[in-house]
């Protein structure tokens, strides 16, 4: 897909669904350690000390991380659960925080505060291995523990003893996932993790480490294959003219030279986009206010949807190409601890459908470039002579190894299950002094609840595959709302109501949940449902540097639906 | 009883020619796992230790299953029964003897209801078992009574000796086949008998340094216990609940599990479709929501209760044999570490 848009098309326009997950982690990880990935692997939580989780409800989205948490908390190690939700993990955590959403910042910098103040940090570390400390020591001073419970709503002396506990460590790993980058502070709520990490030592050795945690089985690939509007795969900087030589080279054409727009960008009401092409994605029911989305989807010329089933996208598309599955194809999914696998074929295609990449090769064909593979063992040959991080994995190995974790850089290399073991990536790891911006919205008079939106363990983003899968939709088939028990009471709703949810962009109806998880003024809602798409409310305010959606924090009122009084 | 022996090399002879008039199934080692599966050829048969983790309940009881097609405005029921003749090699004493329990359960004898689709798969197989002589590290098949040896439910029962197998046969269908290719197999000497015997003893003193579970005990404390919660309180199961992620593993892995849900399922034109049933699992809060809303089950506590008593008590109730055979599946597939066996071992220490 990346060639076809670079090397056929001509365009840096591309982009994919990290941007609306992981783009602050690429961004934030980059900037303070070199690399965007996840630093160590799962395998190492069996070895853990401390384990802080934070804005990932680990076992319903990674329940294979999720449990391995549990097993490791099971045998005496302490887990720190930052998390304004009282998830399933709260069961098992040492202390669990519940900030107010979208005040990341404010208790990663108190819990800074505390380390430094009880002569907890890694002072030879810092002074060996990082630049930047005295800019962050001077920022941190003021996010005393009272000002953070002003801020956050987290008591100042559950803040001190998480601090304690992390700060005490040498073998302390950091776990989040959406609830940290799903904000317009984003990369500062990425940054802020990296700080905490390096002010502990705690990275560049086993059991450590800032752990994003990848949703989509393949996201981690399709970041390192670079659909992404600034860089050719394995990162490598599209303006950077070596680099597009060695790729116009080998592709016997011409690259475009300037960074192409992102996923939110191109979807925006002021976006010059015409011509689109989509590819197992689903915006009209994933990417915030989707009444921008469509009014951009009105304004298109013209559009491709390519996908194994009939999305709410595909109903805006002129043409749809019918995708095949995992199970009906060959290939590789690379995971979220950067482990890049194989995936075989163990039936054929239904239909009409193709594997993508046969779909993509004879598009390119149509325009004029043959792509000329014939199995895709071919385009993983082509992806290691041109990827350095990728530069020793083939099909031969991988079928041997069971996987192959990135960087590996050569044949005969084992791969690396944690990174910057030898210094860091970019030279130094990188403090970065952050301050705490509240989020773009907030609960007022008209608008007295905070939402916040996110997944549940039966359904899988959108819901095409799991909502039409017979057990997982006779779970969970209907949209509701998380609310608190005490807010229920003072508006007057029991349990099963069906309440109209109202935003500044738009209003859904779904049913009332009475819960505890989470606390008064903040109601949750799943995002999976498109009779009641939770997007329809969310805010489309970006993280300046990343362009990732504020997915986690907006405004909103509740009111009885009339036809059930 | 017939008892034979039989040489390795024909064993392999003897499976080849059964696959000529018969699907074989056994278990092959595919990408580090062992599963079982079609043979294609011979060669593919893995006479590895160890149980698939996939047990082979599906041979009987497909993970889905179209039942019978129907039309719209007329409703035409015809079964889909699968009539292939098979021959399920390498079955382990512990999933012989869950087969037994299957069998009860699809069956009127024991206040349970003849499944022909179950039936039909189960009257066309042929069992070929094989005896374990070095248990997994999480089996505790000796104190469910159904392994390490089987003592019946096969049809022909093996057992590795040094370069050939002792081989005996438990039914006249086994018989049957034997006679067919009656050229590869001698009577089995007194001494080959014994060595059997040696084996088996062996295979049991493995479990001798595990913790020991005495079921009846078990048993007695649950039937005390009367789901009331006098015994066993409900901080016990609320804290197994804590552990379960609701992933449904153990009793998709499990060879006594037979909870199963129906679904229509329509063509695109919607004038026809078919009817399925899928495996469930009591450890789904849909189980047992109802058409209202109201859920007995609606809290993981109550559900992680209601399956262990179905495993160790009701199953005896009902069909008059234990609900676990020991193989340890659920355990070795479980997040949250959730052991039949030491859960058990806590209920009979109550």
């Amino acid at each position: 897909m990346m060639k076809l848009a670079r090397a056929v098309i001509g365009t840096n326009n591309i982009d994919h669904c990290a941007r609306l997950c992981h783009s602050s982690t690429v961004v934030g990880l980059t900037r303070a350690f070199g690399s965007g990935a996840m630093t160590n692997s799962i395998e190492e939580i069996g070895n853990a000390e401390v384990i802080l989780v934070t804005g990932s409800n680990t076992t319903e989205q990674h329940p294979e991380i999720g449990g391995r948490i549990i097993r490791r908390v099971l045998k005496g190690a302490k887990l720190i659960l930052v998390d304004p939700r009282k998830i399933h993990l709260a069961r098992f955590a040492t202390v669990h925080l519940r900030p107010r959403p979208g005040t990341d910042v404010a208790w990663i910098n108190g819990l800074i505060h505390v380390i430094l103040e009880k002569g907890l940090a890694h002072t030879d570390f810092i002074d060996n291995y990082t630049e930047n400390f005295s800019a962050l020591r001077k920022t941190v001073e003021k996010y005393t523990p009272s000002l953070v419970e002003e801020i956050t709503e987290i008591p100042a002396e559950d803040l001190i003893e998480a601090a304690r506990i992390y700060g005490r460590s040498r073998q302390a790993m950091i776990f989040y996932a959406m609830g940290i980058t799903q904000h317009v502070t984003g990369t500062d709520n990425v940054l802020s993790l990296a700080n905490l990490s390096l002010i502990t030592g705690n990275v560049g050795r086993p059991a450590t480490g800032v752990n994003p945690l990848r949703g989509q089985n393949n996201v981690q690939g399709a970041c390192d294959m670079g659909a992404l509007p600034d860089f050719l795969p394995g990162y490598q900087k599209v303006e950077d003219e070596n680099i597009r030589r060695k790729f116009e080279q080998r592709w016997k054409t011409g690259l475009p030279t300037d960074v192409g727009f992102t996923e939110t960008e191109m979807l925006s009401e002021n976006s010059p986009i015409q011509t689109l092409y989509i590819m197992g994605e689903n915006p009209l029911l994933s990417e915030p206010n989707i009444g921008r989305v469509e009014k951009f989807m009105e304004s298109l010329d013209f559009l491709v949807v390519q996908d194994i089933f009939f999305t709410e996208t595909a109903k805006w598309a002129d043409v749809i190409l019918p995708g095949s599955s995992f199970a009906e194809k060959d290939g590789t999914f690379t995971n979220t601890e950067r482990r890049i696998q194989r995936v075989r074929k163990v039936v054929e295609p239904v239909g009409e459908s193709q594997a993508d990449w046969k779909i993509i090769c004879q598009l390119a064909e149509e325009l004029g470039y043959p792509m000329g593979y014939s199995h895709p063992g071919q385009i993983m040959e082509e992806i290691t002579s041109l990827t350095p991080i990728y530069g020793g994995v083939s099909y031969s190995r991988l079928d041997e190894s069971g996987g192959l974790q990135w960087p590996c850089p050569e044949d005969g290399h084992p791969g690396t299950a944690y990174l910057h073991r030898e210094g860091f990536k970019r030279g130094r790891g990188l403090f970065s002094a952050v301050e705490y911006e509240p989020p773009r919205e907030i609960s007022d008079e008209e608008y007295p609840f905070l939402l916040t939106t996110g997944r549940i363990y039966q359904h899988w983003h959108t819901g095409t595959m799991s909502r039409v899968t017979y057990t997982l939709e006779r779970e969970v088939p209907q949209p509701y709302l998380e609310m608190n028990p005490g807010d229920g009471l003072s508006l007057g709703f029991v349990n099963g109501q069906i309440v109209r949810v109202i935003s500044r962009r738009g209003e859904i109806m779904a049913k009332v949940l009475l819960t505890e998880r989470v606390k008064e003024k903040t109601i949750f809602i799943p995002f999976h449902f498109s009779e009641a798409a939770a997007n329809r409310l969310t805010l489309d305010s970006l993280d300046p540097w990343a362009k990732i959606p504020e997915y986690k924090v907006c405004a909103v009122k509740i009111e009885p639906w009339g036809g059930n009084n | 009883m017939i008892s034979l022996s039989i040489e390795e090399a024909s064993i392999l002879k003897f499976l080849d020619s059964i696959k000529k008039n018969a699907e074989l199934v056994a278990p092959v080692q595919r990408l580090g796992e062992l599963v079982y599966q079609e043979i294609g050829h011979i060669d593919e048969v893995s006479f590895s230790e160890g149980n698939p983790l996939s047990s082979p309940k599906e041979f009987f009881l497909p993970e889905t299953e179209e039942l019978f097609r129907f039309r719209r405005g007329i409703y035409s029921f015809n079964e889909k029964t699968e009539r292939r003749r098979r021959v399920l090699f390498g079955i382990r004493p512990c999933d012989l003897a869950a087969l037994e329990l299957t069998d009860r359960f699809f069956s009127p004898e024991h206040g349970g209801y003849e499944d022909n689709y179950y039936w039909t798969r189960r009257r066309n197989t042929i069992l070929l078992g094989m005896n374990c002589l070095e248990p997994e590290e999480r089996c505790f098949c000796l104190f469910c009574g159904s392994g390490p040896f089987a003592q019946r439910g096969y049809d022909i029962q093996l057992t590795r000796l040094k370069n050939y197998y002792l081989v005996e046969v438990g039914s006249s269908q086994g018989e049957e086949l034997i006679s067919n290719y009656s050229h590869l197999f001698s009577s089995a000497t007194p001494e080959e008998k014994k060595e059997k015997e040696l084996l088996a003893a062996r295979a049991e003193r493995e479990f001798s340094h595990r913790r020991k579970i005495d079921f009846p005990k078990v048993t007695e404390r649950l039937l005390e216990d009367g789901f009331s919660g006098a015994v066993i309180e409900n901080e016990f199961w609320e804290e197994i609940g804590g552990r379960c992620l609701d992933c449904g593993g153990c009793s998709y892995v499990c060879p006594t599990c037979t909870c199963f849900s129906i679904v229509d399922k329509a063509d695109r034109n919607r004038q026809a479709g078919d009817r399925v049933r899928i495996w469930d699992s009591c450890n789904f809060s849909g189980f047992t929501r109802m058409a209202s809303g109201a859920n007995p089950g609606a809290n993981k506590r109550d559900r992680i209760k209601k399956r262990f008593f179905c495993k160790l008590l009701f199953s005896q109730q009902n069909q008059g044999l234990l609900g676990c055979v020991g193989c340890g599946r659920c355990w070795k597939v479980c997040y949250g570490e959730i052991d039949l066996s030491s859960i058990a071992h806590e209920i009979q220490l109550k």
